[in-house]
């Protein structure tokens, strides 16, 4: 078993003349998690230099500034995006200066480069498979595992604390339905192949717990939700072929919600029958499509 | 010679107010089964003297059998391959050269195992060849040819062009430009007979919305420049309401415009109401409430507006 990291002060600062506020709360010696409204990231402070992951907005960049000046930490080295979302990396210019490295994962390059957006700073350092961030006394390793949420997600994992960052898909409350059972970005050819990624790397790293991208009432989350979260989407993908088989499908791709057995499901946090249709259908799409 | 007369009259009319004469299929075959209705399970039809189209259930290709073989698109799957070979072979004994590929779902390409054991090339873009690999399926035949931006096959004096303009329905689907004929093939968008028709998947899943609206403007400048009159219809559809399906297998190219503007109509109204300062969950029920779109989309659906709206609104957010 790891280290239990505590919680142990809260910080608040409020944004002049702004109506939402950021909120950055003390996680360890060296790492900060800040959010805004629901989304939150981390700062991750080192003796080098001090890595942002996902400036969220430019309310919430200046937070993080003002914040690390009046804390007397070093200046923002690396902004680090997890993915390619505009509401999780915009406002990253507050950072931007000579050296400043700005980091992605490559595939999110699509995006980017082909739907630009003012308020995000294009990346300026893309990596393939896996980056390291060394700043002295913590080191940051970023993870692509495949199209997961989006085609670019990352998991970051920070070390000597040895927690896992990870932006979406994983709830710190435990396994869970998705917030949006549409699924807009869920890649599910190749999900199994992300949960199992983290998974194994968690086992090699004796990881114990991670930090999720959403506001929720635990800041960390056990490392056995991740596995837990694999089984539901498997449960998902088991279920919509075995009803493709069956024949109860219909011709919008919907299931006969009348022939599934829900116990199984009932057991994952936010259970919501009619978003299970919708989680289905996308399921039945994908089994049609293959992707 | 009055007759003459009229016809060239007419002609000129045509011509003159923009409108084109569309080909009238011919059914050359069909299925003895039933799917509902009068519906049959399949059909081919003749579009021209060497083009067909072939419908199986929603799903369409078509085909060219020209001086030198045979190309074929998008196989569907096992079933309708199979149907499609043995009814080929009653219309020509002319090699099947190529079969492309208008996009990698394996709903529509799936089956071509039938047409590579008779020594057929297939040809798809890049991105599809690696979505195989991410995602394999036996049923799917890999390309022997892959392309990035534009790619020509012939049989003799028939074409097939095939463009890529960006990722948009997934990331590697092609527009088809099918010569001399001058008809276009794009799939699973623009089907015949109104681009504004209610969408399918509302969901949008593996859908590039970004690149939606510049995927048909490109479209739409290629068929202006090539002086496409007539589009293929890669699925059944409906005139006026759901309820009454057509067949859909050609229509004007102006569908292409239309499909465009579906999209930017649903874009530009969600974006509106975000800027209005809607939150992004009330998005989709406002605008439904609101009666938006409702005159402009044809066989607008509460259900499908608000997972589409829900969408959209994701979409302006994030990006993706």
């Amino acid at each position: 078993m790891g280290k239990q990291l505590v919680l142990f002060t809260t910080l608040l600062l409020f944004a002049s003349g702004g109506w939402s506020e950021t909120n950055i709360q003390t996680v360890s010696e060296n790492i900060y998690v800040f959010s805004e409204i629901d989304n939150q990231g981390l700062i991750v402070s080192g003796s080098n230099g001090t890595v942002v992951i996902d400036p969220i907005s430019e309310h919430t960049a200046k937070s993080i500034q003002e914040f690390l000046s009046v804390n007397d930490k070093n200046a923002v080295s690396h902004v680090v995006y997890t993915h390619s979302h505009w509401d999780r990396i915009s406002g990253g210019e507050v950072f931007q200066k000579n050296g400043v490295k700005f980091i992605s994962q490559e595939t999110c390059r699509l995006f980017f480069e082909g739907n630009k957006n003012e308020a995000v700073v294009q990346p300026n350092l893309y990596f393939k498979h896996s980056y390291k961030i060394a700043l002295g006394n913590s080191n940051i390793g970023l993870h692509y595992f495949g199209p997961s949420h989006g085609e670019c997600m990352i998991v970051v994992h920070i070390e000597p604390e040895n927690i896992f960052f990870v932006a979406d898909l994983l709830s710190t409350n435990g396994p869970s339905f998705p917030n949006d059972p549409t699924l807009p970005y869920l890649r599910p050819a190749t999900l199994m192949r992300f949960f199992s990624g983290i998974e194994r790397m968690a086992n090699q790293d004796n990881v114990n717990s991670f930090i999720g991208g959403q506001v929720e009432k635990n800041t960390f989350g056990s490392i056995e939700y991740i596995a837990k979260q694999r089984e539901f989407w498997k449960l998902v993908q088991a279920t919509a072929e075995e009803a493709e088989e069956k024949g109860n499908v219909n011709i919008n791709n919907f299931i006969d919600m009348e022939k599934i057995d829900l116990e199984a499901f009932k057991q994952f946090n936010n259970y919501n029958e009619e978003d299970l249709s919708n989680i289905f259908r996308r399921y039945t799409s994908f089994l049609n499509m293959g992707r | 010679m009055l007759n003459a007369l009229r016809i060239g009259l007419i002609s000129v009319f045509l011509l003159v107010s923009g409108c084109a004469i569309q080909p009238v299929p011919k059914t050359i075959a069909e299925s003895e089964i039933t799917l509902f209705g009068n519906l049959k399970l399949w059909e081919i039809e003749q579009i021209s003297p060497h083009l067909y189209a072939y419908r199986y259930t929603f799903y369409r290709n078509f085909f060219l059998i020209g001086e030198e073989g045979v190309i074929l698109t998008d196989p569907l799957n096992q079933e309708a391959a199979s149907i499609l070979n043995q009814e080929l072979s009653k219309i020509t004994n002319k090699p099947i050269k190529y079969v492309a590929y208008s996009h990698s779902h394996w709903d529509h390409i799936s089956g071509g195992q039938v047409f590579k054991d008779q020594g057929a090339q297939f040809v798809a873009h890049k991105k599809c060849q690696e979505n195989w690999i991410d995602n394999p399926n036996p049923n799917v035949v890999k390309p022997d040819i892959v392309f990035e931006e534009e790619y020509t096959i012939s049989v003799g004096e028939l074409s097939l062009e095939m463009y890529y303009w960006g990722p948009s329905h997934d990331n590697c689907r092609v527009g088809l430009l099918i010569q001399p004929d001058r008809i276009m093939f794009i799939a699973d968008d623009a089907n015949p007979p109104n681009g504004l028709n209610m969408i399918y998947g509302a969901g949008l899943a593996d859908t590039y919305i970004y690149n939606l609206v510049p995927f048909f403007l490109e479209a739409e400048k290629l068929a202006k420049h090539k002086r496409v009159k007539t589009i293929i219809g890669s699925h059944m559809s409906f005139q006026d309401n759901p309820m009454n399906l057509v067949s859909g297998t050609v229509g004007s190219s102006n569908v292409i415009k239309q499909q465009r503007l579906f999209y930017e109509y649903v874009i530009d109204t969600v974006q509106e109401a975000l800027d209005e300062g809607i939150t992004a969950k009330e998005v989709p029920d406002y605008l439904i409430q609101s009666g938006a779109l409702k005159n402009k989309i044809v066989g607008y659906d509460e259900s499908k507006m608000r997972v589409l709206y829900r969408r959209i609104t994701n979409f302006l957010i994030t990006g993706e």
